[in-house]
């Protein structure tokens, strides 16, 4: 009997496990071990003859201001996303969980941007802010935006913030709606029989009892920050003049135009610890403050 | 009665016929499957249309077709890293050339078909090889596209661009259109048309002199042995550049620009020229309202005599080449011939003229362009009027344009000055491995 069993579950093990892990293995693990070898060669990207250089494309790496004036642009821009996406976010999953009409096709419409591929989507804002927001400048009057924001490096990167954002944020607005739904209505009750005012309810009661919510969001707008790649390209192209090549696309270019694998591959791996260290140490920081009832 | 015997012997003589050709078609061809890919994105349905008819023409040879995506060489790469490299790429040739250890050498099989290649297979040729690992696909000229109706009201009916050949000259026509109400160019911003085409293309162009003078000065810049700004050439390109950025329609916000904005304005008038090439028909052709256009060289010194004034940049862009990596020799040789006809059959060219709009550097084409732009090419080309410049395709670093075409940028929008953009352009050369 108690046999039977265990070879029951040994085969809902087997069905339902390992076909999962050996897809992670095939898809995450080998190519994660076989791009570090990458890195410690040169390599054409075709055939088997791998140069083993040891750790010259990283010496090289660590030479290059060029890399990190990359590195540093997309600090600056994952900075920028994870602030406003998750402050709009935040605000739109408040607003749409409170008595608000029609919240349910406003959570559908707000969500849309999220469906819009990247690359489709940075190429229609390109023509929004080439010609759409430069008309409207132009017909109120306001130089700042009669100027493309495209043909300026810090506009320009305002500009991918505010798209990037833009999307991100109805993400994760659904995140966000999910925390403050769970929140129990007693709770909140209890707070205004209290005499809390709304302000009071949000911070002291609502905003702790979500921060598994914003431990999430902020993970995910982190990662998703620093390995931007298509609204880079669509939108700003790196341009004007280079000032917007954020490190993803930078990766692409070494390995796709430069034809250099192995350094690509050593400025992956860089940004693989980089991000890899700063999600840890934020998951750390933002769950010690989570709150369980 | 006789008529009915004669009939049916006809009629058996020609069955018999056809039978013995499919044997004889068939009886030493044993069935191979190949694969084909393709970068020329867009056009997927015709391809397939064409392969059809490829193997129909050749039964024992089945064609798989791989569209490209976004990515064209990372969507090739994958193919090579999935163990099934296509057997016949279309690709820009510069990639054939950094990849031609893994490539078929035409001239190990029957080399016929290359008598009929008028220009484009020193492109696929790497320095110091007779190795010819592409057939050439198309030719592209690069020139100072303009519009015909503009030209024929501010000049009359009949006036020859031709005659635009100093930079005094040009300076003049473009006042002539200014003083009659249009701008007189559009300076097209991004980085690889004014990297790789205004700058490299030209650069590294016959301007600068034969083969040998080319490869000098790239190995120059290679070695930190060349100064550009104390170069007359590079101050030449940049002279003329000055005065297109004068005249450009987009000056007060230069970088600001988009390819099928440029485009529209050439195409219906509101700006008069602009430096690019004939590739740019593609996109033309899809505005509803649009006037005739046409390409004339970009004049860089002030002697008519000089010969250069007077052509068109031209290149061989993309080739197709067959993979000896991953496909077997049987493969190979299916591939070879697939080339070969996708290059010089009637069927190969008219997808090439009419779906693609190219001009074509063979013998025997018979398909009338309506591509107005690879038609100017074809008639300089046609006259010998073609400044080559295949040191740059084959020979210049793969990401010259990534690098330079942002230093140009800079320069267009008044960012960086000459010294300063040769002093960066130096510095490219000599951070390379």
């Amino acid at each position: 009997m108690i046999s039977t069993r265990r070879q029951d579950s040994w085969k809902i093990i087997l069905l339902f496990f390992v076909p999962a892990v050996l897809i992670w293995i095939t898809a995450m693990v080998i190519p994660f071990f076989y791009g570090i070898w990458i890195s410690f060669t040169k390599w054409d990207g075709i055939g088997s003859n791998y140069t083993l250089v040891g750790l010259a494309n990283y010496t090289k790496l660590f030479t290059n201001a060029k890399f990190w004036l990359s590195l540093e642009r997309t600090a600056w821009y994952t900075v920028g996303v994870v602030i406003l996406s998750n402050v709009v976010g935040l605000s739109l999953g408040l607003l749409l969980t409170s008595a608000l009409k029609g919240r349910n096709l406003f959570r559908t419409a707000i969500f849309i941007p999220n469906v819009i591929g990247g690359v489709a989507m940075g190429y229609i804002w390109k023509y929004i802010f080439a010609y759409g927001v430069t008309l409207v400048g132009s017909s109120l009057g306001v130089q700042w935006l009669a100027t493309s924001m495209l043909s300026d490096p810090t506009k320009a990167m305002i500009a991918m913030i505010l798209v990037s954002s833009w999307q991100l944020s109805a993400y994760l607005m659904i995140i966000y709606v999910a925390g403050f739904t769970n929140v129990p209505g007693e709770l909140v009750e209890a707070a205004r029989v209290d005499g809390a005012g709304a302000l009071s309810v949000f911070r002291n009661v609502r905003l702790p009892m979500i921060r598994s919510s914003i431990t999430i969001c902020l993970f995910l707008a982190i990662v998703r920050s620093f390995m931007v790649f298509e609204v880079n390209m669509s939108l700003t192209d790196g341009g004007p003049y280079n000032s917007t090549e954020l490190i993803a696309f930078r990766i692409y270019n070494t390995a796709f135009v430069s034809l250099k694998f192995g350094n690509a591959q050593a400025q992956a791996v860089v940004l693989f610890i980089i991000v890899a260290l700063i999600s840890v140490l934020q998951a750390y920081l933002t769950q010690k403050r989570e709150v369980q009832l | 009665m006789m008529k009915k015997l004669v009939a049916l012997l006809i009629t058996l003589a020609m069955l018999v016929s056809v039978g013995a050709a499919v044997a004889e078609s068939g009886a030493d061809q044993t069935p191979v499957t190949i694969s084909f890919y393709s970068t020329q994105a867009g056009v997927d349905d015709a391809t397939v249309e064409l392969l059809g008819k490829f193997m129909e023409e050749y039964p024992w040879i089945t064609v798989n077709y791989y569209p490209c995506g976004d990515d064209q060489l990372a969507a090739w790469l994958a193919l090579y890293s999935a163990g099934t490299a296509p057997t016949v790429s279309l690709l820009d040739v510069g990639q054939i050339l950094n990849y031609s250890d893994y490539m078929y050498d035409f001239t190990k099989g029957d080399t016929a078909f290359m008598s009929h290649i008028l220009s484009g297979i020193e492109y696929c040729q790497k320095e110091g090889s007779d190795a010819v690992y592409g057939i050439p696909s198309s030719y592209q000229g690069f020139g100072l596209m303009y519009n015909k109706r503009l030209v024929k009201e501010v000049f009359g009916e009949g006036y020859d661009v031709n005659q635009v050949n100093t930079v005094d000259k040009l300076v003049a026509f473009f006042d002539a259109f200014e003083a009659a109400g249009y701008p007189a160019t559009i300076v097209f911003s991004a980085d690889w048309a004014l990297g790789a085409h205004y700058l490299g293309c030209q650069f590294f162009s016959e301007w600068l002199g034969d083969k040998e003078a080319q490869r000098a000065m790239l190995r120059g810049l290679k070695d930190g042995e060349v100064s550009l700004i104390g170069n007359q050439h590079f101050n030449t390109l940049l002279d003329v550049f000055d005065i297109l950025m004068k005249y450009n329609v987009n000056k007060a916000d230069p970088l600001a620009d988009t390819q099928e904005g440029d485009l529209e304005k050439l195409s219906t008038g509101k700006a008069a020229t602009m430096f690019q090439g004939d590739w740019n028909w593609l996109q033309i052709q899809t505005f509803a309202e649009r006037d005739d256009v046409a390409t004339m060289p970009l004049p860089l010194t002030n002697d008519e005599n000089d010969p250069r004034n007077n052509k068109l940049l031209g290149s061989c862009p993309k080739g197709y080449c067959v993979d000896t990596y991953q496909n077997t020799p049987e493969q190979q040789q299916a591939g070879a011939i697939l080339a070969q006809w996708l290059a010089l059959s009637p069927a190969g060219q008219e997808f090439m003229v009419k779906k693609i709009g190219s001009t074509l550097p063979f013998d025997n084409v018979t398909v009338v362009n309506e591509n107005p732009l690879a038609v100017s090419t074809q008639e300089y080309l046609n006259a010998g009027k073609i400044l080559d410049i295949s040191t740059y395709i084959c020979e210049a670093p793969s990401d010259f344009w990534l690098h330079v075409g942002p230093f140009m940028q800079a320069y267009l929008a008044g960012q960086m000055d000459r010294a300063t953009l040769a002093a960066e352009i130096e510095g490219y050369f000599a951070d390379l491995d």
